[in-house]
């Protein structure tokens, strides 16, 4: 088996508007098709990037949602894509302050809530979700993985 | 496909001049309400119930081959509880030749409510609807277009969980008065419980395998086998059997009559399965007898009485996870543990181990060792360690003679828990070719349990928990084996 | 997002066009509010041409739903491409509102008198 120690990555920057987001996440759809059809050469999986586009999508509204509570410093949001032969790993960083990700929990559906259904969506069209926060930035490490052959 | 046969007197020249002018249309309607089939969830949660597979084929997959065999072309698949593991296994059905598309109904939609919900999909066609939760006994070597399109009364079937009938066109439906028909060339079972499911699935092991398309190859009368399927030589095969793909059946097993082994399953040695239901992704221990039931990972279920045993004892029935997530959080930590270890190693080494290379009590031997089961070598430093004497002890208690291989552990070479170095030899190379998920490690699964070395509870814990290997669990074996060791 | 309605026999028919997510929530609250005002109570959304909706979509429909629901009208959504209908299943709203293939039919159906079983 060949190691791949070394990850393609490239980066967005962008200041934590609602139009921003969007072009964010319209990007990383982008960015995961491509990525599907190079390592597949076939068509492109219409499943793993409307994944992805939900997945950042919702991080990246959070970005700005929270952000709207801020009215000091310099906000930035920042999303990396990094690649290697059988994943996509995103990373959405913000400056706001920290939050009790992992205490999140699932919406309770028979109340059909107006909202909080972000990090759920997240969980659910992602392989692998971290959180952190370290120096101040939020960082939500999302991992979705090319389907692979069963054992 | 083989030939099909005529059923029923030939057109005449004015109905073949008919249908080719009028060119009959057909498209199915698929309803899965929730309310038929809610009894699989409580035996088999993470799965839609249609999914649930007889003869290693799904339900729904049943039904969507007899759609396309009846001529449709169209076939929309309605849940009021979706799943989606059902799309993502049907897709846009290019698979099959026909488009699948899916739609949504709500608990207690009638026919009529649900016709309208897809209005778009049921215009100007006929349709074939089979609403409810059932089993198609039917010949795909039979011409079911013409009895069903053009001959009165159609089909019209009806069991006690479902019932499947055609009409002319989607107004039809809400007129549609026609006693059920018995038709000799096709009926449905109802799917009201599970041993519905085993009996049903005995049936066409024993008799109808030819009727249907059972993935595998049919070689022979009473055998269907997937690809990548390896039989242990010992191994007894007692037809009628179907084995699914990435099945290994070992030593001494006794498989049959009347046993459908699922995708991924392995059939540990000395076990017998006859008339009973292996799922996918199952793990069967040794020397264990299954007759009559249906195994899914740690469950064993009992069809007659309904009755599900979870068991805890992995060893003996467990699910095979797919672990191709981790490689890179393995990765990582087997860099960061080698290095650790290493690090608090390293002094405590060279100081014992100068004073034992004085005594002349412990060898460092460069050892060609196996390090998958298809015969691949890599050579490691193995410490010949003597027990016997307090240094020895001593050197062992702090896991010293696994210094050496942390070197290869660091380059990523070498996991740092796995199965047991085995060196290159051919009675080594014998055992690992019955052992394809071999793995080595610096240290052994067997040791963390405290098992001695060529001992049978050895062989167990070895395989076990190479079947098994998750992250977590690597990690857990390697605290218990360093724990074991200091004490 | 462009959104534009219609009336027939009564229902208002809410075309929508383009991208629902957190840029438009605030557009599509203003929209629906103006027809709530005129005293409109029964609605189809025709989604024929989203090509994408997030959770903050779907959640001013639920607002919309809630707010309808509550003046004894209802609201149903129409011709959802897969990408959207998935994200309805997902958030478990296809258990609470109505979905159609097509307008026309989901328009009907406020008129037809279809029991449960």
């Amino acid at each position: 088996m060949v190691r791949n120690d070394i990850m393609d990555k490239m980066e967005l920057k962008f200041s934590p508007t609602l139009k921003n987001a969007q072009m964010g996440t319209i990007a990383a759809a982008k960015i995961a098709s491509a990525f599907y059809n190079l390592i597949k050469n076939d068509d492109p999986d219409q499943n793993f990037s409307t994944d992805v586009e939900l997945a950042v999508g919702e991080a990246c509204t959070n970005c700005v949602k929270y952000s709207e509570n801020l009215d000091t410093g310099d906000k930035t949001v920042i999303v990396t894509f990094e690649t290697d032969d059988e994943k996509l790993v995103i990373q959405v960083k913000d400056q706001n302050p920290e939050f009790d990700f992992h205490g999140v929990s699932v919406p309770d559906f028979s109340e059909v809530p107006e909202g909080g259904y972000g990090i759920f969506i997240i969980r659910e069209k992602m392989d692998l979700v971290t959180y952190m926060h370290t120096n101040g930035w939020n960082c939500v490490t999302m991992t979705k993985f090319i389907a692979s052959p069963i054992i | 496909m083989s030939q099909q046969k005529m059923l029923w007197p030939p057109l005449t020249v004015d109905q073949c001049r008919l249908r080719a002018r009028e060119k009959i249309d057909m498209k199915a309607l698929i309803l899965l309400k929730e309310k038929n089939c809610r009894w699989v969830r409580s035996f088999f949660p993470s799965r839609h119930p249609g999914m649930i597979t007889l003869c290693n084929n799904s339900i729904l997959e049943f039904m969507v081959d007899f759609a396309i065999l009846s001529g449709c072309t169209e076939i929309r698949m309605v849940m009021d509880e979706p799943g989606m593991d059902v799309e993502q296994f049907f897709k846009s059905g290019s698979r099959w030749g026909a488009r699948i598309s899916y739609g949504n109904s709500m608990d207690g939609d009638t026919l009529g409510h649900i016709l309208e919900k897809n209005h778009a999909f049921c215009k100007d066609t006929s349709l074939l609807i089979l609403d409810g939760f059932f089993f198609i006994n039917y010949d795909k070597s039979l011409d079911y277009s013409q009895l069903i399109s053009l001959n009165e009364p159609g089909i019209n079937l009806t069991c006690s969980t479902g019932s499947m009938f055609y009409v002319e066109d989607e107004a039809a439906v809400s007129s549609f008065t026609q006693d059920p028909v018995d038709c000799p060339e096709c009926s449905i079972s109802p799917l009201a419980t599970l041993d519905d499911l085993l009996q049903i699935s005995i049936r066409i092991m024993e008799s109808e395998q030819n009727h249907y398309v059972l993935p595998g190859y049919g070689s022979e009368e009473g055998m269907v086998i997937g690809s990548n399927v390896e039989i242990n030589p010992t191994a007894r095969i007692i037809k009628p059997v179907i084995l699914g793909n990435n099945v290994r059946i070992l030593g001494e097993t006794v498989v049959g009559p009347n046993a459908t082994i699922g995708n991924n399953v392995i059939i540990d040695s000395g076990s017998q399965v006859e008339q009973s239901i292996i799922m996918d992704g199952s793990y069967v221990g040794h020397h264990l007898t299954i007759k009559q039931k249906i195994v899914e990972g740690q469950r064993v279920i009992d069809p007659r009485y309904q009755k599900t045993l979870t068991v805890e004892d992995g060893f003996l029935f467990s699910k095979m996870e797919t672990n191709q997530s981790f490689s890179i959080v393995r990765t990582m930590i087997n860099l960061l543990v080698g290095l650790c270890l290493a690090g608090v190693q390293l002094i405590p080494y060279i100081l014992l181990g100068s004073i034992r290379k004085i005594q002349k009590d412990w060898s460092v031997k460069t050892t060609a060792c196996f390090m998958d089961s298809q015969g691949t070598t890599r050579t490691f430093d193995m410490v010949h360690n003597n027990l016997t004497t307090c240094t020895g002890k001593i050197f062992a208690a702090l896991s010293l003679d696994k210094f050496p291989l942390l070197g290869s552990v660091i380059k990523g070479k070498l996991r740092i828990v796995g199965n047991r170095l085995l060196e290159a030899t051919p009675k080594n190379r014998k055992q690992l070719h019955d052992f394809p998920e071999y793995i080595p490690g610096a240290f052994f699964y067997s040791e963390s349990d405290g098992f001695a070395p060529d001992s049978p509870e050895e062989e167990i814990s070895e395989r076990f928990y190479a079947v098994n290997r998750t992250v977590l669990k690597d990690a857990i074996m390697l605290l218990k084996a360093l724990i074991a060791r200091l004490t | 997002m462009k959104i534009t309605s219609t009336q027939d026999n009564g229902i208002t028919i809410i075309r929508l066009s383009g991208r629902f997510d957190a840029t438009v929530a605030d557009q599509f609250k203003e929209s629906v509010q103006q027809l709530c005002e005129k005293g409109l109570s029964n609605f189809v959304i025709d989604m024929s041409d989203v090509s994408y909706i997030d959770s903050s979509g779907l959640g001013s429909i639920i607002t919309f739903l809630r707010k309808i629901r509550l003046a004894k009208g209802d609201i149903k959504v129409a011709s959802l491409s897969d990408k959207v209908r998935s994200i309805f299943q997902l958030t478990r709203f296809h258990r609470v509102i109505e979905i159609f293939d097509n307008s026309e039919s989901a328009t009907l159906s406020f008129n037809t008198l279809h029991g449960k079983e």
